[in-house]
């Protein structure tokens, strides 16, 4: 009698228990409307009062900030749109999605910060929802449709799954007062660090930004032309990237630690730099210098430098889950991030590169980017701007990271 | 003979350990810059604590739901413990040894490879991205410790009070209410606070299961941590310590409260 | 009768530790339950109170079957032998916890509590920490906390046997005073052969999980049912002969015996033997020994049986003389055929 009471009792804990649970907060379970075919309007009233998710890494919280505050109250004011920031890393989103995919389960995730290999695995798998932007007023006012960032991220075709969010571009920076000359190209990069012995270093690959100084080198080296097309062969792009193999491991003896181990991430080589045990470090915010000295983390002599030749810029994108439970409220706070409003506050606030083409913009619009205070420590936009190379296509960045560390690590 | 120093010191060395991290922690949560070799900080800053307290992440929200769910897997898992460990000491039956085994294995299996199997089974149940699961996986994760606390604590204190209560008249529940309990409130002190430490600091299955929906402290300050941003990773530690240590020293007074209310 | 069991059989983990157990006490009846450590008798005492259940048999209380009540609607209220007070609880509050139970306002039962102190001669104690007194009080704090349950059955299971030997007295006669007062039926169990004959109405002899005899205890100690049972009080020693024609004879003594003809053994204690009085049996003495407060004069008879005799001075006459004795024979046993057997 006692067993049988136990068992039913444990049965019901268990039924009671898969049937409380299943609540998402907010969005309609699934748009009823074809969103490929609507119009805009359709697809504004369908997203208006519901919640949208973005899902992106959480650990800048200036743009965390920014998103809950300006762009929050931009969608809210505008759309009755609620915005919920989640911060994740990529690759646990692309995770989720893909268990989410298996179990054929419903998702909680609405917009995605995505790029480079990540948007190219994501797009592969399945695991994006699109193509959505050409039906984005804002896409079609602000964004140069020639420009190659917008039809491409990291040389793989967007194809329309996935929207300028803001632009990066790999920066180098040191302390004037410690080091007062910047080395504007690589054979004057390999004379500083002759002179300034185990006082820099790069992130060990496959590091985002350890990667992109790698394939920086590679560009000043080897010119960037030819990896436009290459193929993804290992001894192919070996044999064109061996003037630059050559340089690095030449290079190795003067780096810290003598090249054996590298840092293994940027923000580890950031904050050595700001401790003082290394005299340089690099970015992929082209504007961090100016916040950073703003927040007391560098010297007020703390300078941002480009090579003469230039250095490889890129874009962030918003993408829309597959299985999103409100696409049409993911489109409509897309568009909002690309409207000049949004992309002005973002470039004043967080000092990012807008993705808005200049020339797109109204001249009193025009005025109100020209009048931005960068701040202290960084090159100007247009400088910026000339000194951009593009970036190599997503595949061949894996096969250069594999080559990186057969080749030069320890050498 | 002399009483020896070597008790004292050690005593002073463990001190040390847990004082100057935790001195360190203060120091870092206020600075912006302090490069090496400097004794103390070349600049101070404000920034962090306006963050922690005014940032957009709504620090007393956090604190809330990250302190309620925290504080019900510590009740759940000690409830729950307290039964197992009655069981285990009281009844003999098929299957025990399994059962014991079967309460270890949360902490044998990988933490990765446990979120994501529990993942899966939860998206199948239809409790991915809730409270509801990550509850669930919380409460799997904190259950080891709990029952094994409150099975040494149940061994100990032993069924014969409970008896004693039984002949003077008193139910089975009244029995194990009014005599033993005050007995094992020692056990279910150390549990509950064990389970709350294990949920309050949980981050990847609270990540996986709750897929970001559910936001815990751990999930904000996690990234802060890998960002790289030590003042601020710092002040969200200390609130996350602060708050932790808060919460024993509630838990401990409702304890003490209740072993002095008597009769 | 208040308490009646009825072949009671019960088994722990397989072993059979109790054997189809019979017994009936009066009320209020003051009962020991007497014999060596594992006889069962705890664990009858356990399976009276429901504490363990029987394999099958019946314990009737004051006329009801309660074999199927849980221990705490039975009314039998045990005394354990590790007192098992309530350690958060204080003297009062201990004593005042069946009360609580019963759901007795605070006012009311704390000052029934202080009653109850005071009846086992603790006034004073009632906010004392029990873990504060010392053996004595704390039996005294668990006697007074099973009255305060106004039993129904009093089950005291070896509650002296932690305690020092000039307290048990006290405790004792703490014990019959309160049961003088309150006159409940009680059930004593105690491996002390002394306690059991002292205090009790009735005495039930347990060995091996059965009960081999019930009386008063004049008859279980002067008129033991077997061997066994007269060994366990000890001080006996036995003449083998043989019945022949309504007599007994053995190489040391003959005398009348109404039974059966046949071999027989003849126990008789050293303290139905006299020496000062001339008489049948005899006995060579081996030595005396200084003991306190009498001398133990060892001796053997004819046919070699050990005799001891307790006196109060030691003999004049030397080791290895011969004394000729007087017996109580009015106090002879007879065993017929060796063991066991009535008399």
């Amino acid at each position: 009698m006692k067993r049988l009471l136990t068992t039913l009792l444990a049965l019901a804990m268990a039924l009671s228990l898969a049937a409380c649970g299943g609540g998402n907060g907010g969005g309609p379970a699934g748009n009823s409307l074809d969103l490929s075919s609507a119009a805009w309007e359709d697809i504004v009233e369908e997203a208006r009062g519901t919640t949208v998710t973005f899902y992106g890494w959480g650990g800048d919280e200036n743009r965390n900030n920014w998103l809950n505050g300006d762009v929050a109250e931009y969608v809210k004011e505008r759309y009755d749109i609620t915005l919920d920031v989640v911060g994740m890393n990529i690759e646990d989103i692309l995770a989720k999605l893909s268990s989410e995919k298996e179990a054929a389960a419903q998702g909680s995730i609405d917009m995605i910060w995505i790029n480079g290999e990540n948007f190219y695995s994501a797009k592969e798998n399945g695991l994006l929802y699109g193509p959505f932007t050409h039906q984005l007023p804002n896409m079609d006012k602000y964004i140069d449709p020639e420009d190659p960032e917008t039809l491409a991220d990291f040389s793989m075709p967007i194809e329309g799954y996935e929207a300028p969010y803001a632009k990066a571009q790999m920066v180098l920076y040191l302390d004037t007062a410690v080091t007062p000359n910047a080395p504007a190209s690589a054979g004057e990069l390999m004379t500083f660090c002759q002179e300034n012995p185990g006082k820099v270093t790069y992130p060990a690959l496959p590091d985002f930004t350890g990667s992109a100084f790698i394939r920086n080198i590679v560009y000043e080296l080897c010119g960037w032309e030819q990896f436009q097309d290459m193929e993804a062969d290992y001894d192919t792009v070996k044999a064109a990237v061996q003037p630059a193999i050559d340089y690095l491991v030449e290079l190795n003896p003067y780096l810290w630690n003598q090249g054996s181990t590298f840092p293994e991430s940027s923000n580890t080589v950031d904050t050595m730099f700001a401790d003082g045990e290394l005299v340089m470090s690099m970015s992929y915010g082209p504007f961090s210098v100016s916040t950073g000295i703003d927040q007391g983390l560098y010297t007020e002599t703390t300078q941002t430098f480009v090579f003469d030749k230039g250095t490889i810029g890129n874009t962030n994108y918003m993408g829309i889950a597959f299985n999103s439970p409100n696409k049409a409220g993911a489109m409509v706070v897309i568009d909002a991030i690309l409207s000049a409003e949004l992309q002005l506050s973002q470039y004043a606030t967080l000092r990012e590169l807008p993705v808005v083409d200049f020339d797109r913009l109204s001249a009193g619009e025009q005025e109100a980017f020209g009048q931005v205070d960068l701040g202290q420590g960084v090159l100007t936009q247009e400088d910026l701007l000339r000194h951009r190379l593009p970036e190599m296509p997503a595949k061949l960045v894996p096969v250069i990271e594999e080559i990186w560390l057969n080749e030069v690590v320890g050498k | 003979m002399r009483r020896s120093i070597v008790p004292r010191l050690i005593l002073a060395l463990t001190a040390a350990c847990i004082v100057i991290p935790a001195a360190l922690l203060a120091v870092w949560s206020f600075t912006a810059r302090w490069p090496w070799p400097n004794l103390l900080p070349e600049r101070y800053t404000p920034r962090t604590v306006s963050e922690l307290l005014f940032g957009s992440a709504k620090l007393s929200r956090l604190l809330g739901s990250s302190i309620a769910l925290a504080a019900a897997v510590a009740v759940l898992g000690t409830a729950i413990a307290v039964l197992t460990a009655r069981a285990e000491a009281l009844y003999r039956f098929r299957g025990k040894e399994l059962i014991r085994l079967g309460s270890w294995l949360p902490l044998l299996i990988p933490g990765t490879v446990f979120a994501i199997g529990f993942h899966m089974v939860l998206l199948r149940l239809g409790l991915a991205d809730t409270v509801a699961g990550v509850l669930l996986v919380h409460l799997v994760a904190a259950l080891p410790y709990c029952i094994t606390i409150m099975a040494d604590v149940t061994r100990a204190v032993g069924f014969g009070l409970e008896e004693q209560a039984a002949v003077l008249g008193t139910g089975p529940f009244r029995a194990f209410f009014y005599a033993a309990l005050p007995s094992l409130l020692p056990g279910v002190l150390s549990s509950m606070s064990m389970a709350f430490t294990l949920s309050y600091s949980q981050y990847f299955t609270t990540l996986i299961v709750g897929g970001g929906r559910v936001k815990t402290l751990a999930l904000v300050l996690v990234p802060y941590i890998q960002g790289g941003d030590r003042a601020l990773a710092s002040v969200y530690a200390a609130a996350f310590t602060g708050s932790a240590l808060a919460v024993f020293g509630i838990f401990e007074w409702i304890i003490y409260k209740v072993q002095r209310g008597g009769t | 009768m208040e308490l009646a069991i009825k072949k009671l059989s019960l088994s722990i983990q397989g072993t059979l530790i109790l054997k189809n157990v019979s017994l009936e006490v009066e009320k209020g009846e003051f009962l020991s339950l007497l014999g060596p450590s594992g006889c069962g008798k705890s664990t009858l005492l356990k399976a009276i109170s429901g504490i363990l259940p029987q394999d099958s048999g019946e314990v009737w209380l004051a006329g009801e079957e309660i074999s199927s009540k849980p221990p705490h609607r039975r009314g039998t209220v045990v005394v354990f032998q590790d007192m098992r007070l309530f350690p958060h609880l204080s003297a009062a509050e201990n004593v005042a916890f069946p009360l609580k139970m019963r759901g007795v306002s605070k006012k009311e039962r704390l000052e029934r509590a202080g009653e109850l102190l005071e009846q086992v001669q603790l006034a004073g104690f009632q906010s004392r920490a029990v873990s504060t007194l010392s053996g004595g009080q704390q039996q005294r704090v668990a006697l007074a906390r099973a009255l305060a349950a106004q039993p129904r059955l009093l089950l005291l299971d070896e509650p002296f046997s932690s305690l020092d030997e000039d307290l048990r007295e006290d405790m004792r006669a703490l014990v019959l005073s309160l049961h003088r007062r309150y006159r409940m039926t009680t059930v004593l169990v105690t491996h002390d052969q002394q306690e059991a004959l002292a205090m009790s109405d009735h005495v039930a002899l347990m060995f091996g999980g059965e009960i081999v005899q019930h009386g008063t205890p004049e008859a279980v100690y002067r008129r033991p049912v077997s061997r066994l049972a007269a060994d366990y009080f000890g001080g006996c020693f036995y003449l083998s002969g043989e019945v022949w024609g309504g007599r007994f004879t053995s190489p040391c003594l003959t005398c009348p015996a109404e039974l059966p003809d046949g071999p027989c053994s003849l126990m008789l204690r050293g303290r139905d033997v006299d020496v000062s009085v001339p008489g049948p049996l005899a006995l060579t003495l081996e030595g005396c020994r200084f003991r306190g407060a009498d001398v133990l004069a060892k001796f053997h008879t004819g046919d070699g049986t050990a005799v001891e005799v307790s006196l109060r001075e030691p003999l004049s006459c030397q080791p290895g003389c011969r004394i000729d004795c007087h017996v109580d024979l009015s106090r002879a046993v007879f065993y017929p055929a060796g063991e066991g057997g009535r008399p």
